[in-house]
C-alpha cells in the first residue's frame, strides 16, 4: 500500500494510537532524521539510536501535538532537543574516530573513496561549527529544509535564520579552506 | 539595514532560487553584481552541502528499525534507552569482564551486530526483552541474550555469578508469573531456575582449590537470597494456600496438573494428589521429583524436609549445590542454555552414573566425606574454605537460631559440611534423640536419608534390621549399577544369575514398589497414617504444639509403613534413587500391582 501523499492524516491516526500509520511516518522521516543526527553527533551508531529516540519520543509526545507547526518540522524540533539532551548528557563531543561510512548503492569504488573523502571533509569542517551553526546548514542544505522550516525548528524568526545561514557558510567556507590548506 | 544583513536577504534569494531551479549560480552572480565576490564564496560551499554524498543509516537498521520501532512502541518505553543501546550495554558490562583488546571487543561488538542482523532481521526484534518472562513473546530474545552473554563470559568466576544472576531473574520472572496466575509458565520459569541453578553448580565444579571455595561462597550467598524468594514462590503457587486446605482436593477439583506429574514421574495419580492434598504445591512437588532424580533422596524424604528447610537449603543439604558435595573435573557446559527443556530435561552431565553426590556411588572415590577418601584433604582448613579465619555471617546465623557456639559452625564448615546440611543437623537433632555432633559424624559415613532413617525419622527402623547388611548393600548397589547398563526390559535377569543372592534381591527390587515411592492407591489412607505416626513419632515432640498452621497438614510420611513393612530388602534411598533414576525402569518403579506382591510373596 504507497504512503499517504499528506502527512495530516497520518498524524491524525497515529495521534489515536495507530502504529501503523506511525509507522508510515517513520519510514518518511527515518532517513532525514538520521542525517541530520548524523551531521551532528559524527557517529552512525549513535545516530542510528538518537533516531530510533527520536520517534519514540514523538510517539509519547503526539497527544500534545497541537498542529500548530507542520509534522516534520515538529519531528526535527525533537531531533533537535534530543541531540541537546545528547551533549548535555555526554558533556562532551567525541572526536571523530571511525571513517564515514558512505552508502554504496550507487558509487562505484573509486567514487566511493571520493565520496568518503568528501564526506570526511565535510563533517569535519561541519563538527567545527557552534551548535546553531551547525543546526542551519545541516537542517537547510543537508535535509533541504525552507528557511521556514527551519525557523520553526529552530524557534527562530525567519530573518535570523537567513542571517545564521550566512554566518554559517561564511564559517563552513573558512574551515574547509583550513583543512584543504591542512590537507595539502 | 547594514550591508551584513542585506547580504544575507541576497544570499538568502539567491539559493532559494537556485533550489527551485530559477536561476543558476552564474545568473545569480549577475544578477547581484554589487554581492558577486561574496556569493562566488558562499554559493559553491551551500551546493558542496547540498550535494553532499548521501548518508544512510546500516542496512541492518534499515530493516530492523521499522519493526523494532513498532515492539517497541506496545511496551513501555525505558526513557533515553533503545534496543541497540540496550544490547550494547549488556555488551560492555560483558565484555569489560572478559578484557578483550579494545579492537577486538569493536570486532565482536560487530559479530555480534551482524548475528542479530541475520537471525533477527525477519522478526521484528524486541526491544523490552529483558523485561520479558516465559509466555511473552520477547522472552526468547531475552534469552539469547543471556545465553550470548554467558558464551562471551569465559572467566570463571564471572561465568558462576552470570549464571546465578540469571537464576535470579528466572525466580523474579516466576513471581511475575504468579502474579499473573500463569500457573503454565510458572511452571516452565521454575523449571528454568532449577536449571540455571545447577548449571551454575556444574560451573563450579571446574574449579579447584582455592578457587572453588570462593565460588561455593558465592554460590552460599546467592542461594541464601534466593531460597526465600524460591520458598514464598512455592508456597504462593496459585491453588496452594496451604491455609485453604478446605478447598483443595474438592471434587469438581482439576487434576490435570497431577495427572501431569504422575504420568511424567512414573507414579500414580493418586499420590501426587495425596501430596497435593496436603499442602504441597505442583511446583513443590515438581521440584522435589527433580532433586530426587539427581540426589539419593526420595521426593517425600525431599518434600518432609521442607517442612524445616526452604528449596535452597534442602538442595544444599542433598549436596546437589553450593558447598556441598560438587565435586571438581567437570568441564563447564557453556551451551548448557541449550539445555533449558523443562522438568524432565535436565542436564546430561548430571546423570546418575557421574552423579557426584551419590557418596555410595561405586567408583566414586572423590567424595568429600569418605574418611578414606584422600580426596577429603581438599575440604580441610589449609585450603582455602577457611584460611582467613573469618566467621562467616551464615555460621553466624545458625549459631544464633540454634544457641550453639558459632565455632562450632565454622569448624563444621571449615570440615567440608555445607551450611544447609548443619542445619538440616540442627533440625534433624530437635527432633529426635541424636545430637547435633553425632549427625555430623554420622554424615562423615551416610547420606542425610541414611541419617534419617537411622534417627528414626523417616523410616521404619524394623525394615532396616530385616535388610541386608552394609556389606551386602554396597554390593548390591554394585550389582544394581551393572544392571542399569543392561537392557531394563530383561525381565527376567535371575535365568542368568538364579543363584545369586545379590541379584536375586536386586531381581525383587525391580519388581517391587520403591520403599519411598508412594504406594498404590494409599495415598489418603497413608497420610492419615502418617498423621497417626507423626502423633507417635518423637520428632513431634516439638512440632506438634508449634505448628498449629495449615502446614501442619502437610504429609510428611506420604509412604505407609505397612509398604515398606512388606519389604524384606528395603534397601537405602540411594538405591531408590538409581533405580528411580533408570527412566526405562520407570514402569516397575510403579507401585506394587498384585502380581509383584504375589511375586515377592513366593520368594519370601
Amino acid at each position: 500500500m504507497p504512503l499517504e501523499k499528506n502527512d495530516a492524516g497520518l498524524v491524525t491516526r497515529a495521534g489515536q494510537g495507530d502504529k501503523k500509520a506511525f509507522g508510515d511516518l517513520y519510514v518518511r522521516y527515518m532517513g532525514n532524521i538520521y542525517r541530520y543526527i548524523y551531521f551532528k553527533v559524527s557517529n552512525q551508531q549513535d545516530a542510528e539510536d538518537l533516531t530510533e529516540q527520536v520517534f519514540l519520543k514523538a510517539w509519547k509526545g503526539l497527544s500534545s501535538y497541537r498542529g500548530d507547526v507542520p509534522f516534520k518540522s515538529w519531528i526535527f524540533r525533537i531531533a533537535h532537543n534530543t541531540i541537546v539532551d545528547h551533549y548535555r548528557t555526554r558533556k562532551e563531543s567525541l572526536p571523530l574516530q571511525e571513517d564515514h561510512w558512505v552508502s554504496g548503492q550507487n558509487y562505484e569504488m573509486e567514487e566511493k573513496l571520493l565520496a568518503e573523502e568528501q564526506l570526511n571533509n565535510l563533517t569535519g569542517a561541519i563538527s567545527r561549527l557552534s551548535p546553531l551553526h551547525q543546526d542551519v546548514l545541516t537542517l537547510r542544505f543537508i535535509n533541504g529544509l525552507s528557511v521556514r522550516a527551519v525557523a520553526e525548528i529552530l524557534d527562530r524568526s525567519e530573518g535570523a535564520v537567513r542571517v545564521l545561514q550566512h554566518r554559517a557558510l561564511q564559517a563552513a567556507r573558512a574551515l574547509l579552506i583550513e583543512g584543504e590548506a591542512a590537507g595539502d | 539595514m547594514t550591508d551584513a544583513s542585506e547580504f544575507s536577504d541576497v544570499l538568502a534569494e539567491s539559493i532559494e532560487a537556485i533550489e527551485r531551479g530559477k536561476l543558476t549560480s552564474e545568473e545569480c552572480l549577475e544578477k547581484y553584481p554589487a554581492y558577486a565576490d561574496n556569493l562566488g564564496d558562499l554559493l559553491p560551499v551551500m551546493a558542496m552541502l547540498r550535494d553532499a554524498p548521501p548518508v544512510e543509516p546500516s542496512q541492518a537498521f534499515q530493516q530492523q528499525s521499522p519493526q523494532r520501532l513498532l515492539a517497541q512502541l506496545e511496551t513501555p518505553v525505558h526513557e533515553n534507552v533503545t534496543f541497540l543501546q540496550a544490547l550494547r550495554h549488556k555488551w560492555q558490562s560483558t565484555q569489560s569482564q572478559i578484557l578483550l583488546p579494545k579492537r577486538m571487543q569493536r570486532m565482536a561488538w560487530t559479530i555480534i551486530l551482524t548475528i542479530f542482523v541475520t537471525f533477527m532481521a525477519s522478526t521484528g526484534v524486541l526491544y523490552a526483552a529483558d523485561s520479558a518472562v516465559p509466555g511473552d513473546p520477547l522472552y526468547k530474545i531475552d534469552r539469547s541474550l543471556e545465553a550470548l552473554q554467558l558464551s562471551m563470559t569465559h572467566n570463571l568466576e564471572d561465568n558462576v555469578s552470570l549464571r546465578l544472576a540469571q537464576a535470579e531473574e528466572r525466580l523474579v520472572e516466576a513471581q511475575t508469573l504468579a502474579e499473573r496466575a500463569d500457573e503454565e509458565n510458572l511452571q516452565n520459569a521454575l523449571a528454568d531456575y532449577s536449571e540455571s541453578i545447577l548449571s551454575a553448580g556444574q560451573a563450579v565444579k571446574a574449579a579447584d582449590g582455592q578457587e572453588r571455595e570462593a565460588l561455593l561462597l558465592l554460590f552460599d550467598d546467592a542461594l541464601q537470597q534466593q531460597d526465600a524468594i524460591l520458598t514464598d514462590l512455592l508456597d504462593d503457587e496459585p491453588g496452594d494456600d496451604f491455609n485453604e486446605d478446605a478447598e483443595r482436593c474438592t471434587e469438581d477439583e482439576d487434576y490435570s496438573q497431577a495427572e501431569a506429574i504422575a504420568e511424567a514421574e512414573g507414579v500414580t495419580l493418586e499420590q501426587v494428589k495425596a501430596w497435593y492434598c496436603s499442602g504441597y504445591g505442583y511446583g513443590e512437588i515438581k521440584l522435589a521429583f527433580k532433586i530426587s532424580a539427581q540426589t539419593d533422596f526420595s521426593p517425600e524424604e525431599l518434600l518432609q524436609f521442607r517442612e524445616d528447610l526452604g528449596w535452597g537449603e534442602i538442595m544444599q543439604a542433598a549436596g546437589l549445590i553450593g558447598s556441598g558435595k560438587i565435586k571438581s573435573g567437570d568441564p563447564v557446559d557453556e551451551e548448557d542454555f541449550e539445555n533449558y527443556g523443562g522438568w524432565g530435561n535436565g542436564p546430561e552431565d548430571l546423570d546418575d552414573s557421574d552423579n557426584p553426590i551419590n557418596s555410595n556411588d561405586p567408583g566414586d572415590d572423590d567424595d568429600p566425606y569418605d574418611p578414606e577418601d584422600p580426596g577429603d584433604d581438599e575440604w580441610d582448613d589449609e585450603n582455602g574454605r577457611c584460611a582467613s579465619g573469618e566467621i562467616h555471617p551464615q555460621a553466624q546465623a545458625i549459631a544464633d537460631a540454634n544457641d550453639a557456639p558459632v565455632e562450632q559452625i565454622m569448624e563444621w564448615f571449615c570440615s567440608g559440611l555445607g551450611f544447609g546440611e548443619i542445619k538440616l543437623a540442627f533440625k534433624i537433632s530437635d527432633q529426635t534423640e541424636v545430637s547435633t555432633d553425632e549427625l555430623v559424624e554420622m554424615r562423615g559415613e551416610l547420606g542425610w536419608g541414611q541419617i534419617m532413617q537411622e534417627a528414626g525419622l523417616i523410616s521404619n527402623k524394623d525394615d532396616k534390621q530385616t535388610g541386608p547388611s552394609d556389606d551386602t548393600d554396597q554390593s548390591d548397589k554394585q550389582d544394581l549399577k551393572e544392571k542399569k547398563d543392561k537392557d531394563p526390559k530383561d525381565t527376567n535377569p535371575s535365568a542368568e544369575n538364579g543363584s545369586s543372592t545379590d541379584q536375586d534381591s536386586k531381581d525383587k527390587k525391580d519388581k517391587e514398589p520403591n520403599p519411598n515411592k508412594p504406594a498404590d492407591n494409599n495415598g489418603s489412607s497413608n497420610n492419615q497414617d502418617s498423621k497417626e505416626k507423626k502423633e507417635k513419632d518423637p520428632k513431634d515432640k516439638n512440632s506438634s504444639e508449634d505448628k498449629n498452621n495449615s502446614k501442619d497438614n502437610k504429609s510428611s510420611q506420604v509412604d505407609g509403613p505397612n509398604v515398606q513393612a512388606e519389604l524384606p530388602n528395603s534397601s537405602s534411598s540411594a538405591n531408590d534413587a538409581k533405580e528411580k533414576n533408570n527412566p526405562k525402569s520407570s514402569e516397575k518403579q510403579q507401585p506394587a500391582g498384585k502380581d509383584n506382591k504375589a511375586e515377592k510373596k513366593e520368594k519370601d
